[in-house]
């Protein structure tokens, strides 16, 4: 029996025993309720202990474990002893059980019957008394990390799983189960696991983060995940840990997949587009640069013969073959790998690229600049074309030849087009790099993202904090023990067994003595009742030796009366002189004008060292909150940081101590901030408990950051708000690599459009349609293709007066040209400027251009620009563009429609070109057909004089044939007929009659000769021509031989010119020589030795045959009529001849076309000179 | 005007049917003349048929018994000229095979042509001198008279 100083009654029943901080319950001997306290009562599931008076406690909880305890509290009755503390489960309130920690001791009357038995227990799910705040801080903790959708394992170095936070394991399909000690690859897919011990290996060796990225098929569809494996730094010596971190990257890689897939879509669209021309087709089917030049490469073969082709680009001052091919068979040597030279060494290349300018050189051996590289020897000829883009060069292309003069200007304007469509091939080429290009950057960034991460792990001093209500909840806490021991009071009898009973150790005291102790205070301090109560114990030395001196002077200032309660912690010495940390309760009561103070001291040791793991436990979750990459906020109600990691302050640009003067709400855009506040609001009125949003917030900075932002409201036990968990997840680089991909691919699409438009523009350029509808055609084109607000085309009138408006696009070019809209060249107007200037123009700020006409038709115009048709021969009009957009020109989109402009400029000017040709055509047509009926006419004439030359020709062999037969005649009969005489009557004549006969007879048979000369004449006239390659000089031998023959006697030396050969009538050019080669023999008799020539000189610039001799010559006065029928210029007696010859030799070099005459002096020898056509 | 018929002059009235004889086609009475005074001179008067036309020359050759050994032949004759007449007498079976000799003042080369063409035996032209004609009847006559032998009958 423990020793019990008497406690007045009536005190006992004041204190309540539901305001007990432990369960209590009383039971009788057959186990039904006698008493049971509020918490009891909360444990047991029923809201008023009166609930339960009169019943057994298997009523409310018939499990078999509650039965078992029963029997077990059944046989304490029996046998008197005590149960010690065990851990039971009740059914709890709402469903919610709970474990209680419950000892239970008989009840004895005075006579020491066992009356009863009375449970006390405590909560050990939650310590019946830890400092609250720490409890929801932890909790607070908990919920964050729960939010987060990753799923966090700890491992060690092989990879099993020591610890894990998995509340998320249902959105990463992985079933939820125990996952301590298992592998990590035993709760990953397949696809990941194989990698899991290569990345601990990278973790472990390099201490960073290792990847695995792995996809997984779930109902919803197809996901991808990444487990980023690293080293944690904050573990124990000794210990090699890491954290598994898995997360969803399905967003990330959707982003790369629809990226893809735009890409293939846009390349797919080309493909179909009618491009500028096939070559384009072909070159731009291939995305990777390496593609295009090896396609370049093979057209480049298949269009001009070489040995080596190459492309190279310019890389600053470095040129650079970028690939090279060559035709089988080639006799060359191959070119080094990697072969670049800077510019300042190849002085050919260095023009080509200043000047932009293509060179041919057709041997290199004669070419001064030509730099002869090692082992090139053998290149002869060379063909280099800048390639250019946008109007400046980005490499050249270039063909070798090992034999001279292979290339030439036509070979250059072969592949001008080719090298456009090439330049356009590499740039979209490298386009598309830097969209790759940018797809690395983006996971850059995401590695350096995780690299922070990483960082923030090793940052593992915990940071301990306060929470600001937490002094508030401890006074709130001691004020209800207050009431709680007040209330104990009321209930003598209960309070005299709960003293008893209870585990704390009780005592009451006045002034420094003790006056009465609980068993408990007996079992704790080791001191009898007795001991402790004596007179000579100071109640002082119950606490450790340091903390008297404090006690003492804490009772010497209480003179004045001690506070109605009070509770500390002190070190408490039991009788043996060990010390424990202890939990007093002191409460002040006036006993009929006693003062007393009870106190309640309770053995904190266990508490002290389960708050120490908790804080350990606490530890982590705060290491992980303020570690975590993500911004974690613990707000209140009103949007004021309580607690907020760095990952938070770095989002947003604050401080830590600033971001808590804020009101979290205001930091989201004004754009949101309705929106936000309205969410705020609902949290507040409990109507809502979380909520996520994508959205934009304020950076101290001044810009906007995008982030995921998850908040959830933290409940307390009543179920009401109490703080926000915010979670933003800076997703900014995400939404820019999303906009830098959607740039990207807006210009690509942009570009598609209007390389589409450019080929568009380029086909209806080439159809040969007529100037209208080619114009009409285009600006439609480059309107639709460009999406501008207008565009018109202009071209100059005759006198380059005006510029006049011959197409424009909508109602307000219909209505300009029924109107004929014009604008003076040279006037104010840009149109006007850009005609006189042959410069395009243009206007980034429409409406603060000075010199430009506002047309009021077009009101919707914000930039305008206006670009020359320039043509070889000048400007001839201009393209307006106008845009309802300020600054709507790219340089690009000048680029690409100065081009289209200029091809077709050369349309119209070709559609000129062509309505000249047509013109001339029909003005050629017309003399055409003038000079066919001239032609006609004359054919006629020619027909008519043929037959009239045919009628007298006939009638001249009539005549010729009548004076052959009719004249010669008679000639016969004077002739015959005289003879007759003679001979018959001669004797009857005198001489002189007979000498008149002869004379007759002579005279006739001259006639007779004269005739026949006319004759003869007159058929060298007649005769048809018949032309054939004549061998002039072997006539000539021919004749001078006959000569010789005839009259061997003579010496005559002829000299005839070998091989002279004319294109004319063999037997009449005999006649013209035998005549020219007679006269000369003839006339060169009188002279002893002769020297006759026949040969061949130019006369005029064309050959004449010439026969010279030196015999009697002539009198040149008479030398023009030489050559007329039957004149002779020497006497019949000095030398015989009729006077025909001649004039039959220039009848036939007449009649050859030729023209005939002489040269000579009297007795100085003759020339006779002929030529022929 | 009626057709002067003038019979054949028959110079020697020898035996026709078995005596070689020459048939003269001539229609200018002077040439006529001087054709036989250069045959008389050369002893060959006496076998000398003359008919003046082409006509008269065809008929005589149909009649005759015997065909002359050769004939001369103008060429301008009145009513059917000399080629004409040549070649009725290649295309008469009885005449075809008859030596003619052609006797004219033409030097024409299609005269010649045709001629030879048309089955001439010879081609004279008559000089303008009387001297040299008979030397060329004389040689003829003793050509054709004497050394060439005839084709059989």
């Amino acid at each position: 029996m423990t020793h019990q100083a008497p406690i007045p009654d009536g005190t006992a029943s004041s204190i309540p025993g539901d305001i007990q901080p432990e369960l209590v319950i009383v039971k009788d001997t057959q186990g039904r309720i006698v008493f049971a306290n509020q918490a009891a009562a909360r444990c047991l599931g029923v809201t008023d202990p009166a609930q339960l008076l009169g019943r057994t406690e298997q009523e409310f909880h018939p499990d078999p474990d509650t039965q078992a305890r029963l029997a077990e509290e059944q046989a304490s009755l029996r046998s008197g002893l005590a149960i010690a503390g065990r851990d039971i489960r009740l059914p709890g309130c709402d469903g919610r059980p709970v474990t209680v920690r419950l000892s239970s001791t008989p009840l004895r009357d005075a006579h020491g019957q066992i009356t009863g038995l009375i449970s006390l227990g405590q909560e050990t799910a939650a310590p019946a008394n830890p400092p609250f705040s720490l409890l929801t801080l932890d909790s607070t903790h908990a919920a964050a990390l729960d939010l987060l959708p990753v799923l966090l394992f700890e491992i060690d170095r092989d990879a099993t799983i020591v610890n894990y936070r998995a509340s998320h394991t249902e959105s990463l399909y992985i079933a939820p189960q125990n996952f301590l000690s298992k592998q990590l690859r035993d709760v990953l897919p397949a696809a990941a696991s194989a990698a899991i011990p290569e990345a601990l290996e990278k973790a472990r060796s390099t201490g960073q983060h290792a990847s695995i990225v792995y996809p997984l098929s779930t109902p919803s569809g197809d996901r991808w995940y990444e487990a980023i494996i690293a080293p944690r730094q904050d573990t124990p010596q000794g210990e090699e840990r890491f954290v598994a971190l898995i997360h969803d990257i399905t967003a990330r890689k959707q982003v790369e997949v629809r990226l893809r897939e735009m890409l293939a879509r846009e390349l797919e669209q080309r493909m179909r587009a009618e491009t500028l021309t096939g070559l384009v087709l072909t070159l731009t089917a291939h995305s990777t640069l390496n593609d295009v030049l090896a396609e370049i490469l093979d057209q480049m073969h298949a269009l001009i013969a070489h040995d080596i082709a190459k492309v190279s680009l310019l890389q600053g001052q470095i040129i650079k073959v970028a690939r090279w091919s060559f035709a089988s068979g080639s006799p060359v040597r191959l070119p080094p790998e990697n072969e670049q030279y800077p510019l300042g060494f190849l002085p050919i290349e260095a023009e080509i690229i200043q000047t932009c300018t293509p060179v041919v050189i057709a041997d290199a051996r004669e070419e001064p600049r030509w730099v002869w590289l090692d082992g090139q020897d053998w290149i002869r000829s060379y063909m280099a074309l800048p390639i250019q883009s946008q109007g400046r060069v980005i490499g050249l292309m270039s063909m070798l030849g090992s034999q001279p003069g292979l290339f030439d200007a036509a070979d250059i304007e072969h592949l001008q087009p080719f090298v456009s469509a090439a330049a356009i091939a590499i740039e979209n080429a490298q386009l598309h790099e830097s969209a790759r290009q940018e797809i690395a950057r983006r996971e850059q960034a995401e590695r350096a993202l995780r690299q922070a991460y990483d960082q923030l792990e090793n940052q593992v001093q915990a940071r301990t904090f306060e929470l600001a209500n937490a002094n508030n909840v401890l006074q709130a806490q001691m004020a209800e023990r207050e009431r709680i021991e007040r209330a104990l009071r009321e209930s003598e009898e209960l309070y005299r067994a709960a003293v008893q009973q209870s585990h704390d150790a009780i005592y009451l005291m006045e002034d420094r003595r003790v006056i009465l102790v609980n068993q408990a205070f007996e079992r704790i301090f080791g001191f009898s009742a007795e001991e402790v109560t004596s007179p000579e114990f100071e109640a002082v030395n119950l606490a450790a030796p340091e903390h008297r001196a404090s006690l003492l002077a804490r009772s010497e200032a209480r003179t004045g009366g001690w506070p109605p309660a009070s509770r500390y912690e002190i070190r408490a010495m039991k009788k043996n002189g060990q010390t424990f940390e202890a939990e007093v309760h002191v409460t002040q009561i006036e006993l009929g004008g006693r003062t007393l103070r009870q106190g309640i001291l309770r053995d904190i040791t266990e508490r002290k060292q389960a708050l120490q793991a908790l804080h350990e436990s606490e530890d982590r979750f705060r290491s992980a909150f303020n570690n975590t990459p993500i911004g974690m906020a613990i707000l209140d109600l009103d949007g004021r940081c309580i607690q907020v990691n760095s990952a938070m302050c770095q989002i947003l640009g604050y401080t830590e101590a600033e971001i808590k003067t804020l009101d979290f709400r205001q930091l989201a855009i004004p754009g949101e901030h309705d929106t936000v506040v309205d969410y705020w609001q609902q949290i507040r009125q409990g109507t809502l408990d979380a909520y996520r949003q994508e959205g934009q917030y304020l950076h101290k900075a001044g810009h906007i950051v995008w982030a995921l932002t998850s908040a959830s409201a933290v409940h307390d036990d009543r179920g009401q708000p109490l703080h926000v968990i915010v979670q933003l997840n800076d997703i900014t680089s995400r939404i820019q690599a999303e906009e830098n991909l959607e740039q990207l691919l807006e210009t690509l699409q942009q570009r598609n459009r209007q390389l589409i438009t450019a080929a568009e523009v380029s086909k209806w350029a080439n159809a040969n349609l007529d100037q209208q509808t080619l114009i009409e055609r285009v600006v439609d084109l480059i309107r639709d293709g460009f999406n501008f607000y207008y565009v018109g085309l202009f071209l100059c009138d005759e006198a380059r007066e005006f510029a006049v408006l011959r197409a424009g696009t909508g109602e307000a070019g219909r209505r300009m040209l029924i109107a004929g809209h014009k604008l003076d060249i040279g006037g104010e107007s840009m149109i006007g400027q850009c005609v006189r200037h042959a410069l395009p123009r243009i206007a980034l700020k429409a409406r603060e251009e000075p010199i430009r006409f506002d047309n009021p038709l077009l009101p919707g115009t914000r930039s305008e620009m206006a670009l020359p048709l320039n043509t070889l021969t000048g400007c001839i009009g201009a393209l307006t563009v106008h845009s309802a957009q300020e600054a709507a020109f790219t340089e690009e989109d000048v680029t690409i429609l100065q081009s289209m402009v200029d091809q077709v400029a050369i349309a119209i000017e070709n559609a000129r070109l062509y309505r000249a040709a047509q013109d001339e055509i029909v003005r050629r047509q017309a003399i055409e057909a003038e000079i066919i009926q001239l032609n006609a006419s004359l054919e006629r004439r020619v027909r008519e004089r043929t037959a009239e030359l045919e009628a007298a020709n006939r009638e001249l062999e009539t005549f010729s044939y009548s004076v052959s037969h009719d004249l010669r005649a008679p000639l016969r009969s004077i002739n015959g007929f005289s003879q007759a005489l003679l001979e018959d009557y001669g004797d009857l004549l005198p001489v002189e009659g007979q000498d008149y006969l002869k004379r007759v007879r002579a005279a006739s048979q001259r006639m007779s000769q004269l005739i026949d000369d006319i004759l003869d004449l007159s058929r060298v006239t007649r005769a048809e021509m018949q032309r054939e390659t004549v061998s002039l000089s072997t006539l000539a031998q021919a004749i001078a031989a006959e000569l010789l023959a005839n009259q061997p006697e003579r010496r005559v030396e002829f000299v005839i010119q070998p091989g002279l050969e004319a294109y004319a009538d063999p037997q009449l050019l005999q006649i013209v020589l035998e005549n020219l080669l007679n006269n000369a023999w003839k006339f060169t008799s009188k002279h002893a030795q002769a020297h006759i020539e026949f040969g061949q000189t130019r006369v005029d610039g064309v050959p004449a045959y010439f026969v010279r001799d030196d015999g009697a010559g002539f009198d040149r006065t008479y030398a023009s009529k030489m050559f007329m029928p039957f004149q002779r210029l020497h006497a019949v007696t000095e030398f015989e001849g009729n006077g025909i010859g001649l004039a039959t030799v220039q009848r036939i070099i007449h009649r050859h076309g030729g023209r005939v005459w002489a040269e000579g002096a009297v007795e100085r020898g003759a020339t006779f000179y002929f030529t022929l056509i | 005007m009626p057709f002067d018929f003038t019979p054949l002059v028959l110079i020697g009235r020898g035996s026709l049917m078995t005596k070689k004889y020459i048939l003269l086609v001539e229609d200018n009475p002077d040439d006529e003349a001087l054709a036989l005074r250069a045959l008389k001179r050369n002893n060959l008067t006496q076998d000398v048929v003359v008919a003046r036309d082409g006509v008269e020359a065809l008929d005589y050759l149909t009649g005759a018994a015997t065909l002359p050994t050769v004939i001369l032949l103008d060429l301008k004759l009145p009513r059917k000229d000399g080629l004409e007449v040549l070649r009725e007498i290649r295309q008469n079976s009885r005449t075809r095979l008859v030596p003619v000799v052609i006797l004219t003042s033409s030097n024409e080369q299609a005269d010649m042509l045709n001629g030879y063409t048309l089955g001439a035996n010879g081609y004279i032209r008559k000089p303008v001198d009387f001297v040299e004609f008979r030397d060329t009847v004389y040689q003829f006559g003793v050509y054709w008279l004497t050394i060439n032998e005839p084709p059989p009958n």
